[in-house]
C-alpha cells in the first residue's frame, strides 16, 4: 500500500530524452550507478528465485523423481493425481482446522498484550517489552524441546500444575487428537513477540486527543478501544493478519521436529506442507511435490487477495497520513 | 479529568486498575518465561532430581554433567562454528547487497526502476517450497552440497532487506545527496560516508534480523548437509535430541536447548534496543 504510493515518488525524470547533452550524460551515469548497485540483488534473484520458480512450473508437467535426466513430459497427470489424492485433501483440511484454532490466538493475544502494555501507570515498561519479545528469538528447535518437556503427560510441569489444581486426568497433550492443536497453539505462543511489538508501536502512535475526545463523549475503555484504537491500528492488524495467514498455510516445521513428521496422533498433525515435504523427501516424487507446492502457492495467493479485498470493510487508512 | 491525571506526577495517582494491569502483565510474563527458566534450571539437575516429585524449580545439587554429556555426544563446538559461519556470511552479504540496492531504489533514477522495485516486492511472496527443489538440484550439480557455499549461496540477497532499507533511506532528506554531489562526492562515497552512518540504527536492526533468521534456518540446512561435520546447530541439536530417551534424559536435552539459545540470546541482549525499534518501524511502514 505505502509501497505503491512511494513508488511514484520522483520516478520518470530519468526518461526525459530531450534533455541537454550534459544532463543526459549525467543521467546516463546515474543510471549506470543504479544498475551497478542493484546488480547483486538482481543476479541473486534470477538464479535463486526466478529460475527455480519457472523450473518448478515445468516440473509439474513431468514425472521427475531424483534423476533429472530420466525426466519425461506427462501433461496434466500430476494435477489429475492431486485432485483425486485423499491424502492431499485431508492434509489441507488439517491445515485449515488448525488455522481456525490458531488464528484468533495469533491475532488477539498480541493485541491484548499491547493494550495492557499501553496503559499509563506501568512500572518497568522496557522490561516487559523485552520480556514479551524475547521468546521470539529462541531457535525453534530448542523451543520445541523445551515445550515437549513442559507438555510431557507424566513429568511435564503443565500437567503437574493441573494435577495440583485437582484435575485427575490431565490431557496427554501431544498424543491426544483433541488436545494436540491446543498444545501446538501453546507452543506457538512464543512466536507472538513480533506481532506484539508491531501492535504496541501502532497503539503508541494513536493521537491522545482522540482518546480524550472519546472520554468527553462518555466512552468507557471498551468503547474507546472499539471506536478509537481498533480503527486506528487496523492497518497494522491487517499486516499481522496477512503474515499469520501465510505462515499458517506453510506451517509444518513444529510437527516435523516434534514427532518426526509422522502425523501422529491419528493424522491430526499431517499438515499440508508436511505432506508436501514427505512427497519430496520420503517418496522422492519431485514432480508431484512441485505440483503440491504450486497448488499451495495459488491457495495462499487467492486467500491473500480476498483479505486485501476485505480491507474496505474493516481497515481504516487515515487520509494522506501513512502512520 | 483524564487530562489532569495524565499530567499528574508519576506515583501519586495509583489506582486499583493500574495495579491489576501490572499484576496481570507480570502473571502473563511469568507464564511465558517459565519454560525457559525451568529449562535452564533442569539443565543443571542430576538425573534423579529431574524426575523427583514434587518437582522443584531449583536444582538441589548443581551439576554440569548434562553439559558434558551434550557436548561430548555431539560436536557442539563444530555446530556452533558452522552456524556462526553460515549466519555470519549470510548477514554480511545481505546487509551489503541490500544497502546497495536500497540506495539505488531510494535515491538514484534510472529507467525501469519502478518495475524492478515491483519485482523486489513480488519476490517477497514467493514461498520457499516453490524454489527449494531446483535450488537443491543446482547446488548439488555445482558440487556444493554439504559445504558452506551450499549453505549460504541461495540466501545472499534479501528482498525484505532491500524493501526495509529503502523505506529508511527515503526518510533521509534528498538535499544531503544534492549537497554532497555539488561538493564532488560520488555515489559510492556518499553512500558509505554519509547515508550508512546516518542509517546505522535501521541497518543494525536489519542485520540482527538477518542473523537471527539465518541462525534459525531449518529446512535448507537439513536437506543440503549430509555429514555430521557440516550440520548447523539447529540440525545438530535435533539429531542429538532424537538419540536420547526423552523423558529420562531431560537434563542433557535441556542442556542442548540452552546451548542453542545462548548465542541468539547474546546477539539479542547486545542489540535489543535497535532490534525492537526496527521491528516497530518495519511493521508500520510495511
Amino acid at each position: 500500500m505505502s509501497a505503491t504510493a512511494e513508488l511514484t515518488r520522483g520516478g520518470g525524470a530519468a526518461t526525459s530524452g530531450s534533455a541537454p547533452l550534459r544532463k543526459s550524460r549525467l543521467a546516463r551515469r546515474e543510471a549506470m550507478w543504479g544498475y551497478f548497485f542493484i546488480s547483486p540483488w538482481i543476479i541473486g534473484f534470477l538464479i535463486f528465485t526466478l529460475a527455480p520458480t519457472i523450473a518448478t512450473i515445468w516440473f509439474t508437467f513431468t514425472n521427475l523423481r531424483l534423476d533429472i535426466s530420466a525426466m519425461q513430459f506427462v501433461g496434466l497427470a500430476n494435477y489429475e493425481l492431486m485432485f483425486r489424492d485423499a491424502g492431499m485433501w485431508s492434509s489441507l483440511l488439517v491445515t485449515l482446522r488448525f488455522g481456525l484454532i490458531s488464528l484468533p490466538v495469533a491475532i488477539f493475544l498480541p493485541m491484548l498484550l499491547a493494550v495492557l502494555m499501553n496503559q499509563r501507570a506501568l512500572f518497568g515498561k522496557q522490561g516487559f517489552r523485552t520480556g514479551f519479545y524475547f521468546p521470539y528469538i529462541i531457535p525453534f528447535v530448542a523451543s520445541i524441546f523445551v515445550w515437549a518437556a513442559m507438555l510431557n503427560p507424566e513429568t511435564g510441569w503443565i500437567n503437574m500444575f493441573l494435577r495440583w489444581l485437582g484435575m485427575e486426568n490431565p490431557p496427554n497433550w501431544l498424543l491426544d487428537q483433541r488436545w494436540v492443536y491446543p498444545a501446538l497453539v501453546i507452543v506457538g505462543i512464543w512466536g507472538i513477540g513480533n506481532a506484539f511489538l508491531i501492535n504496541l508501536a501502532a497503539m503508541q502512535g494513536v493521537p491522545t486527543e482522540l482518546y480524550d475526545a472519546a472520554k468527553i463523549d462518555g466512552a468507557g475503555p471498551v468503547k474507546s478501544f472499539l471506536n478509537v484504537t481498533f480503527p486506528m491500528i487496523s492497518p497494522v492488524i491487517f499486516y499481522n493478519l496477512i503474515l499469520v495467514v501465510v505462515g499458517l498455510f506453510q506451517y509444518f516445521t513444529v510437527p516435523l521436529v516434534l514427532n518426526q513428521g509422522n502425523g501422529q496422533p491419528g493424522g491430526a498433525t499431517m499438515f499440508y506442507n508436511l505432506y508436501l515435504y514427505k512427497n519430496f523427501f520420503v517418496f522422492q516424487n519431485m514432480a508431484y511435490g512441485a505440483t503440491l507446492a504450486w497448488f499451495l502457492f495459488l491457495i495462499i495467493l487467492a486467500t491473500t487477495m480476498v483479505l486485501f479485498w476485505s480491507q474496505r470493510f474493516w481497515v481504516f487508512y487515515p487520509t494522506g497520513d501513512r502512520k | 479529568m483524564a487530562v489532569q491525571t495524565r499530567k499528574a506526577p508519576r506515583g501519586f495517582h495509583i489506582r486499583f486498575s493500574d495495579i491489576a494491569v501490572n499484576l496481570l502483565l507480570i502473571l502473563i510474563g511469568v507464564a511465558i518465561a517459565m519454560p525457559i527458566i525451568i529449562a535452564i534450571f533442569t539443565s543443571f539437575k542430576t538425573p534423579s532430581q529431574v524426575i523427583t516429585f514434587p518437582p522443584s524449580v531449583l536444582p538441589k545439587d548443581w551439576t554440569l554433567q548434562n553439559y558434558v554429556v551434550a557436548w561430548n555426544v555431539n560436536p557442539f563446538g563444530r555446530f556452533l562454528l558452522n552456524s556462526t559461519i553460515q549466519s555470519g556470511l549470510i548477514t554480511l552479504a545481505q546487509v551489503l547487497f541490500s544497502v546497495m540496492a536500497a540506495y539505488a531504489f531510494a535515491i538514484l533514477e534510472f529507467p525501469g526502476r519502478n518495475a524492478l522495485f515491483y519485482l523486489v516486492i513480488g519476490s517477497l511472496m514467493v514461498p520457499f517450497e516453490l524454489v527449494f527443489i531446483p535450488n537443491y538440484q543446482l547446488i548439488s550439480a555445482l558440487g556444493w552440497g554439504d559445504t558452506y557455499m551450499g549453505l549460504t549461496m541461495p540466501f545472499l540477497v534479501s528482498a525484505f532487506g532491500v524493501f526495509l532499507l529503502r523505506q529508511f533511506f527515503l526518510t533521509v532528506p534528498k538535499d544531503f545527496h544534492d549537497a554532497a554531489r555539488i561538493d564532488g562526492c560520488g555515489n559510492w562515497r556518499y553512500l558509505w560516508t554519509v547515508l550508512v552512518p546516518l542509517s546505522k540504527g535501521s541497518i543494525g536492526a536489519f542485520a540482527i534480523f538477518a542473523f537471527l533468521s539465518a541462525w534459525n534456518q531449518y529446512l535448507w540446512p537439513l536437506i543440503i548437509t549430509s555429514s555430521v561435520e557440516m550440520r548447523t546447530l539447529q540440525i545438530g541439536i535435533r539429531y542429538f535430541m532424537s538419540t536420547l530417551d526423552r523423558g529420562a534424559d531431560w537434563g542433557p536435552v535441556m542442556a542442548g536447548a540452552v546451548i542453542a539459545i545462548l548465542p541468539a540470546l547474546a546477539v539479542f541482549l547486545i542489540a535489543q534496543k535497535q532490534l525492537v525499534r526496527g521491528i516497530a518501524m518495519s511493521g508500520l511502514k510495511g
